[in-house]
This record gives structure tokens, C-alpha cells and sequence, in this order.
């Protein structure tokens, strides 16, 4: 029972300063986000100092270095907040949504599916341009359409599993190794089958590489993220209400079934854009949501906050890490993820299975 | 009436789980359904609010037919605490906040927040309030889920064992502050629970399930040994203690 008599207002007062505390993290890992763009603008072949990577940046100054910050790092730099938010959050929500921790576009062979997809329009669909030397993709549209219908088949195998199955988490990662492993297997086909120059592009997809950051890619990934991540937001309270499990939130009037279908098949939209333009960057939608989760928990008003600023930091940090590191060898960032990956999922499963 | 069921059925994969199962719930009412496992307790309960949609038969929630309430609207009406919640790294506050969602569109209300406080006062939570709920103990998780339940101001307030895995103490505290809310807020409560007699010092009104169906259903007068080695198959002797019936396995 009660310890003392409660006034009234207490709890609530002490509430208001937990919920205060939250934001408090949240604006700093703002800071934090702004920081390391700022550091990232200025290390590179060129050394800018940071003071005028600041005014170049307010100024919206292309002139000398300039040119340098704007057409050639920061395509790379919004690239990476973009790509390892979205990846962050739709790992957030896949594990929402699953009630999986082990759940994210990767670990379910979503990731991989998508980039079947896209190759797969490389080869089939005549959506790369094999007569010029260099990799270009002629037709953006056709490629990401093509890697989002099949990270969308990888994702309703996900859903059909679970279905029919009720299978544990650990089963459900088993399930995605064999989803990726399908997928990689045509990715190895495509391989077969394409010209040098496709070869080249579709190999490059097994390992993630912001290098192919333009504005114009940046603006298109933006246009997927931005409304799927609002939407998310908007459903915050229901993915809070799935924290109980699925019984717990039916019983709070949520239709479940809706919210996982629409939560995946977002999730799956946007890990199919990023796939298509950047390939498979590996453990960001485990590594963001889960660094969150232990620092604030998983309160998904600012959860869903939270996880994307935590996901472009690590993405941000990494991949201006990849380009500086073995200067001048610029290594592709899905490296070094899945080594600072790779060790928090074994953690997660050793942790599961000592429960 | 609160509740009016008549002649649910609900099969699983065409296998029978709960059949032509029929009874009312007024005000004031704490109905506890007793029977082996099973023998489909759980299933009926997730059929009244509709996480589960029988194929035959109604469920009439006050006035109203429940296939046309929304879930929302149920869910309104009636509270549901399952079996097994999961718990989260969601702090007390919070969890117990999300009574509120069947109420508000998009996000809650300083009355919301001001329910929510309410409750967790009243059922001595307070010092746990910004505790995560992964760091509770079994019996705190459990008030945790009923003080949710009771923030959705229910009219109807469904349990599933909600005493499993309890101390004697917690036992009684959970039950005996259901007891309190029904009676203060003129509700009513159905539970399963598998200590008979946890439930014949609690509870009013009985249902007996076996194989599927009603064996028998009313006051404490159905609690005979009769009726208990039918349900049970095992034999009971029913002794009358402080003026409430005592079973006692023989």
C-alpha cells in the first residue's frame, strides 16, 4: 500500500520532470547531430577549418571551398542523417509492430530483398545505362519501384510466417537469414547474368556506400521518408499501446492487424528507397532503436524522436569515418556498420537466451 | 443488464473452442468462471470485447450489439486485463496512461494525464510511477494492468487469472481492489481464476465451464461437490466457513 498520503498533483509534477529530462536528451542529441555535420563538412582531403565551415554553410556559399562543402560533402553528409534515420526508424517500429527486438529491415532480409529488386531492374528491366563506362542509373524510378515490390514480397513472407506460425524472435531472424539468402542467391544470379557494368553496380550493393549521394537522390529519399515518419508519429500511442503485447492493445481498441501491415509495409517503403540508391547498410535499424531504448526507454512519443537523430549520428560518424580513416582509400560505410553491428546482435541474442 | 450473451461459439480452425454460451452481467455483479484448463475460459473472455469475433451467437454491451461498436467503442466499455501482459521499458505513468487511448483521437489530454494520476494514487502506485515496468515485480505489474484497466472508466472490467503467479498478499490486494471499484463505480467485473475459494470470498455469481460449455451458472449454491467432481473430476467436500463456502479436495 501507500507509503504516505499522496498529494495531488505529485505524481504528476514528478512525471512532468521525467518527460523533461527526455526532451532535455532529445535536443541534445540535436546538437550532437548538428556537431558531427559540422566536424564531417570539415575533415576530408581538404581540411576546412570549422569556423568557416559555418559560414559557408549559413551563407549557402558555393564560391572556393564552398564548392567543396556544398557539391561534394554535404550530398554525402544528408545522405547519411537521412539514411540512418530512416533505417532507425524502421527498425523502431518493425520491432513495435513484431514485438521482436531482433527485428529490422536487415536481420528480416528485407534489406536484401530490395537490393535483389534492384538489380534485378539493372539487368531485366534495362534500368541501368550499360553503354557508358561509368555507373549510372538512367532510370531511378524503375530501380527503387523494383526493389520496393520485392522487399515488399520479403515483408508479407514476414508477416504470412508470423501468422501462421507464432514463432519465437530467434525464429523469425532464422526465417529472415533464409529470406536474405534467397535473395542473395538472385542477387549472385544477376551477377551472372549482367555485363561488366552492371556487374559493377550490382556488386556494389551487397556492401552500403553513401559515395552515390546527390541532391536530387537526397530530395527523392526525403520525399519517402518524410511522410512515412510523420505518419509513424502520428500513430505513436498505438505502437505505445503494442509495448503490452497484442492482446493488451487489442483490449485498448487497437486494430493491430492494420497497424502492422501499414507499420511494415512503410518500413519496407522506406529500406527499399535507401537500398536502391546506397545498397545494404547493415544493423542501423538495431543499433539506433536499441542504443535509445536504454537510454529513455521505449515511450514512442519520443522514442520515435529520438532513434532516427541516434541513427544519422552513428551512420553520420561512421561513414566520415569510412572517408578519412585510410585516407585516400575511401572505404563504403555498410563496412563499418556491420562491424559495430555485428557485436550489439550478439549481445541481443546472448542476453535473450541467458533469459 | 451490463452484458448480455446469447448462444456464442467460437470454433478454432472448424474445432470447437466455446460453445452456445449464454448468460447476462448486471451492476455490481463480479461473475468468476470456473474450470478445468481448457475447457475455454480464456476464449470466452477475449469474445466478449471482441479481440476474438465469435461466429455465432450475440453480445449485447449495455444496449447496443457489439458488431456494430467499433473497437474503439468497446474497448471504451470494457476494460481487459490478459493473462500474460508483456512488460516494456515503459515507465508506470505511461503505461498506466494508455487506458486513455480508447478516448482521444490524437493525443491525451491534461485530463488524461489527471485520470491517470488519480488512479495510480488510488491504488498506492504512486512511488513506482516512473519506474519501468520491466523492473516491477510480478504482483506490482498486475495492479499496474488493472489500474490501466480502470482508467479506460470502464463499465466492464474483464480479468484473466489475475491472481496467477501472486503471493497470498497480492492476491487479495488485487482482488479486493476490484471489489472496491465495482462497488464505488457501479461496474462489473468478469474473471477466471483458478483458487476457488480466492473466488468464492470475492465474487457473486458463477459460471462452471466443461468441455467447452456451460455445466451450470448462478450464485454460490452451484459450488456443490456434485457439480465439482463433474467439472474437476475430482472429489470435493463444500464446507461452510464464516457464513462463505469452503472447498476442500479430498
Amino acid at each position: 500500500m501507500a507509503d504516505h498520503e499522496p498529494v495531488r498533483g505529485r505524481t504528476l509534477l514528478a512525471y512532468r520532470g521525467h518527460v523533461r529530462s527526455k526532451r532535455v536528451f532529445i535536443m541534445m542529441l540535436l546538437a550532437l547531430t548538428a556537431a558531427a555535420v559540422i566536424i564531417s563538412a570539415s575533415v576530408g582531403a581538404v581540411s576546412i577549418p570549422f569556423g568557416q565551415v559555418i559560414s559557408f554553410l549559413a551563407r549557402f556559399d558555393r564560391q572556393g571551398s564552398g564548392r567543396i562543402i556544398w557539391d561534394v560533402r554535404m550530398p554525402r553528409i544528408i545522405a547519411a542523417v537521412l539514411v540512418g534515420s530512416g533505417l532507425s526508424v524502421s527498425g523502431t517500429v518493425m520491432q513495435s509492430v513484431l514485438r521482436n527486438p531482433l527485428a529490422s529491415p536487415y536481420t528480416l532480409g528485407i534489406s536484401s530483398a530490395a537490393a535483389f529488386g534492384a538489380s534485378f531492374a539493372i539487368v531485366f528491366l534495362q534500368a541501368g545505362n550499360s553503354s557508358s563506362s561509368s555507373i549510372v542509373v538512367s532510370s531511378p524510378h524503375i530501380v527503387t519501384i523494383s526493389a520496393f515490390s520485392f522487399s515488399v514480397l520479403a515483408t508479407f513472407s514476414v508477416l504470412v510466417i508470423i501468422r501462421y506460425t507464432r514463432v519465437s524472435a530467434e525464429a523469425l531472424v532464422l526465417a529472415g537469414i533464409a529470406i536474405g539468402s534467397i535473395c542473395t542467391a538472385g542477387l549472385t544470379l544477376m551477377q551472372y547474368l549482367a555485363d561488366s557494368v552492371q556487374l559493377a553496380h550490382i556488386v556494389s550493393w551487397s556492401f552500403g556506400d553513401l559515395g552515390r549521394a546527390t541532391w536530387n537522390i537526397n530530395l527523392i529519399t526525403l520525399a519517402v521518408l518524410l511522410p512515412v515518419y510523420l505518419l509513424c508519429f502520428l500513430y505513436r500511442w498505438d505502437f505505445n499501446a503494442m509495448e503490452g503485447g497484442e492482446d493488451s492493445a487489442k483490449g485498448l481498441g487497437i486494430r493491430t492487424g492494420r497497424l502492422r501491415v501499414a507499420a511494415m509495409i512503410g518500413a519496407s517503403m522506406v529500406t527499399a528507397v535507401m537500398v536502391s540508391f546506397f545498397g545494404i547498410i547493415a544493423f542501423i535499424g538495431l543499433l539506433g532503436p536499441h542504443i535509445t531504448r536504454r537510454v529513455i526507454g521505449s515511450d514512442h512519443r519520443f522514442l520515435l524522436a529520438a532513434s532516427p537523430l541516434v541513427g544519422a549520428g552513428i551512420l553520420l560518424v561512421s561513414d566520415t569515418a569510412a572517408r578519412t580513416l585510410l585516407s585516400p582509400m575511401v572505404l563504403p560505410v555498410g563496412i563499418l556498420t556491420s562491424l559495430l553491428g555485428g557485436p550489439l546482435f550478439i549481445y541481443l541474442l546472448v542476453g535473450r537466451v541467458k533469459r | 443488464m451490463m452484458l448480455n450473451v446469447d448462444g456464442v461459439e467460437f470454433a478454432y480452425r472448424s474445432e470447437p473452442v466455446i460453445e452456445d454460451i449464454s448468460f447476462e452481467l448486471g451492476r455490481h455483479d463480479i461473475l468468476t468462471i470456473l474450470g478445468p484448463n481448457g475447457a475455454g475460459k480464456t476464449t470466452l473472455l477475449k469474445c466478449l470485447n471482441r479481440i476474438l469475433s465469435p461466429q455465432k451467437g450475440s453480445i449485447y454491451i449495455g444496449n447496443t450489439d457489439s458488431r456494430n461498436m467499433s473497437s474503439r467503442e468497446i474497448a471504451r466499455e470494457i476494460g481487459y486485463v490478459p493473462q500474460q501482459g508483456e512488460t516494456s521499458r515503459m515507465t508506470v505513468y505511461d503505461m498506466i496512461l494508455l487506458g486513455r487511448r480508447p478516448h482521444f483521437q490524437w493525443t491525451a489530454s491534461q485530463r488524461d494525464y489527471e485520470l491517470a494520476e488519480d488512479v495510480i494514487d488510488r491504488m498506492g502506485l504512486s512511488r513506482l510511477a516512473l519506474r519501468y515496468a520491466d523492473e516491477l515485480s510480478g504482483g506490482e505489474f498486475q495492479l499496474v494492468q488493472v489500474a490501466r484497466a480502470l482508467v479506460q472508466e470502464p463499465g466492464i472490467i474483464i480479468l484473466d487469472e489475475p491472481t496467477n503467479s501472486l503471493d497470498v498478499k497480492n492476491q487479495h490486494r488485487i482482488l479486493s481492489a476490484i471489489q472496491d471499484v465495482v462497488q464505488t463505480h457501479s461496474m462489473a467485473a468478469v474473471m477466471t481464476v483458478h483458487d476457488i475459494n480466492l473466488s468464492l470470498r470475492y465474487s457473486n455469481a458463477y459460471i462452471l465451464m466443461k468441455d467447452h460449455r456451460i455445466y451450470a451458472a448462478g450464485g454460490r449454491e452451484v459450488i456443490t461437490p456434485e457439480h465439482m467432481y463433474e467439472v474437476y473430476e475430482v472429489e470435493m467436500d463444500v464446507e461452510e466457513f464464516n457464513g462463505v463456502p469452503l472447498v476442500i479436495p479430498r
